[in-house]
């Protein structure tokens, strides 16, 4: 009886609270290069993730055909997603939703839009590199380090 | 298979080319696509020479990204990097096996490849490295002859301005020598893997060793450096010297060409295009012999009248010792001693023991041009002159000293002998 009591605390406590494990990694070694298809929709096989583009590229460059664009695609240790294409000027970061991705950032990496961009998993950051500019490093918040003469 | 190799070779190019920072997903995605060729590769060798080949690529593409093995590891998710190299060389030896093919064989054979591949990095390295160089003479050569025209009033500054030149074409020369020389151990490395006599191999040994030249630019190389040698010539004043070293390097290349050229005609039996390459090859070997020998009698005779030799223009051998021999015969009848002793030091420092004397005349020799006999006819009328101007030397004074005293000991002799009894 007196063990009975001290458990039923217990069990009452964890039945109350959610369990948390970490850490966890989420990062994927290397990014996606995902060709949209008709409907914007690009399919990741690896993480068997699929998600429609189609609202990023007409944010950032007005064009409702989709398909026409390369994504580059990557996630990060911490779970979220970075998002970019070439002529794109910004890297988009979203975090995982309730089956959605929800904008968490939007980092400005180049005025005049990118060339040839590319992520590379470089953890605890994701490094962007475009042509032979320097890389660029960053995280969910912003840019981490910024090639020098580039303004902040 | 030949197709594929030659797909393989511009990716390897490609990859090299280009020394901006590689996306990490390029990296593992060109590792895939070797991969994927040199395992198509492994199951569909049918000679020795391919399976050698394999085996190098094999060596390649573990050298190339053994850098990378972390994020490949990471990336071929079901599979490690070391897994995937095994894999391609299990299969690549189950086929040798099918074949038939001895081990040690592979292994002779993939040395001599990895041979050619090095020489072909080298022979490439060269030539970006010679096409600089020809800019850098080029460059200096005008600024040398701008300032010779009295552009630049500054003796030390043109000084400095003919020695970066000198600098500039002695490394450029021994660059060209040395690309001669790797183009030509890199085409008998590439035969040595061929031990059979070339008429007698079959259509797929042929097309292996046709693949092999052209992978290796055999052609384009050779082309390019008799071309380089050519614009050398024309874009540069040689001193006897450079010009013996440039016409023995002509004549070597001309020999290694007809042996190796035959051998080219063979396997290109059926082929019109290489053919007809092969033909102009020849065509450019002329050119550039010409072009030497053109040369060589241009700085030769320049070389004469910048050392005051007075003599007609010559371009054979034969007509260079006559009008020597002529120049010298005239110096030595002339009547004012003074005059004729002051020409003879002059030539004798200049000509005959300079550069004349020192490289010119051996090299005409060594061409072949100059006889023993007219060599010997020079040297005699050189004495002869130098007899005009000092009288007998002083070894032939010696001589007839020798001589009168051993006529004189034979007289004492004679006269210290009792008479012979009777």
């Amino acid at each position: 009886m007196k063990h009975v009591a001290t458990i039923f605390p217990l069990l009452f406590l964890a039945a109350c609270s959610s369990l948390t494990l970490k850490p966890v990694d989420f990062s994927w070694p290397i990014e996606a290069e995902l060709k949209p298809d008709r409907k914007g929709v690009v399919q990741e096989e690896r993480y068997t993730m699929s998600v429609n583009v189609t609202s990023v590229i007409w944010e950032e460059l007005k064009d409702s055909t989709a398909s026409r664009h390369t994504i580059h695609m990557i996630r990060d240790v911490k779970g979220y997603y970075y998002i970019t294409a070439a002529k794109f000027k910004n890297v988009y970061v979203f975090k995982h939703g309730d089956g959605e991705l929800v904008q968490a950032n939007k980092i400005l990496v180049s005025e005049s839009g990118l060339t040839s961009p590319a992520f590379n998993q470089r953890a605890p950051n994701v490094q962007l590199i475009n042509g032979k500019e320097k890389p660029i490093l960053l995280s969910n918040t912003g840019v981490e380090q910024q090639p020098e003469g580039a303004k902040k | 298979m030949k197709r594929t190799l030659m797909c393989f070779a511009t990716m390897v190019f490609l990859a090299t080319a280009f020394g901006q920072e590689r996306s990490d997903f390029q990296i593992v995605k060109g590792f895939q696509t070797k991969y994927k060729e040199i395992l198509k590769l492994a199951q569909e060798v049918q000679t020795v020479q391919q399976c050698a080949e394999v085996s190098v690529m094999i060596d390649e593409l573990v050298k190339e990204f053994s850098g990378d093995k972390d994020l490949l590891n990471k990336a071929l998710y079901g599979e490690k990097f070391d897994d995937r190299v095994d894999l391609a060389r299990v299969q690549l030896k189950r086929n040798q096996e099918k074949l038939g093919l001895i081990e040690s064989q592979v292994t002779r054979i993939a040395e001599l490849e990895t041979k050619v591949r090095e020489l072909s990095g080298q022979v490439e390295k060269l030539t970006s490295e010679n096409a600089a160089l020809a800019g850098d003479v080029e460059r200096l050569g005008n600024n040398v002859r701008s300032a010779s025209d009295g552009a630049t009033a500054d003796a030390a500054m043109n000084a400095r301005m003919i020695d970066s030149l000198k600098g500039a074409i002695a490394k450029l020369q021994n660059n060209l020598r040395e690309r001669d020389k790797l183009i030509f151990a890199l085409v008998d490395s590439l035969f040595m893997q061929y031990d059979k006599n070339l008429a007698s191999m079959n259509e797929v040994e042929k097309s292996g060793v046709l693949a092999k030249v052209e992978r290796n630019n055999v052609f384009t190389n050779v082309k390019k450096t008799i071309g380089d040698n050519l614009q050398f010539l024309n874009a540069t004043d040689l001193t006897g010297g450079d010009l013996a070293a440039m016409i023995r390097e002509q004549q070597k290349f001309s020999a290694q060409w007809k042996a190796f050229g035959p051998k080219l005609a063979n396997i290109y039996s059926t082929g019109k295009n290489k053919k007809n390459e092969l033909a102009l090859i020849d065509t450019l070997l002329s050119t550039w012999e010409e072009k030497v020998n053109a040369t060589f009698w241009k700085q030769l005779n320049a070389d004469l009248q910048k050392n005051g030799v007075q003599m007609a223009p010559v371009f054979s051998g034969e007509r260079f010792a006559q009008e020597l021999s002529g120049y010298m015969e005239f110096q030595s009848k002339v009547e004012d001693k003074a005059a004729r002793s002051a020409k003879f030091d002059s030539f004798t420092n200049s000509v005959w023991n300079g550069e004349i004397g020192k490289t010119w005349i051996p090299l005409l020799s060594e061409k072949g041009m100059l006889t023993a006999d007219q060599k010997k006819s020079l040297e005699a009328r050189y004495d002869a002159w130098r007899s005009s101007v000092s009288g007998p030397s002083l070894w032939v004074y010696v001589l007839i000293a020798l001589v009168l005293g051993g006529i004189a000991w034979a007289g004492y002799r004679r006269m210290q002998k009792p008479p012979a009894k009777t």
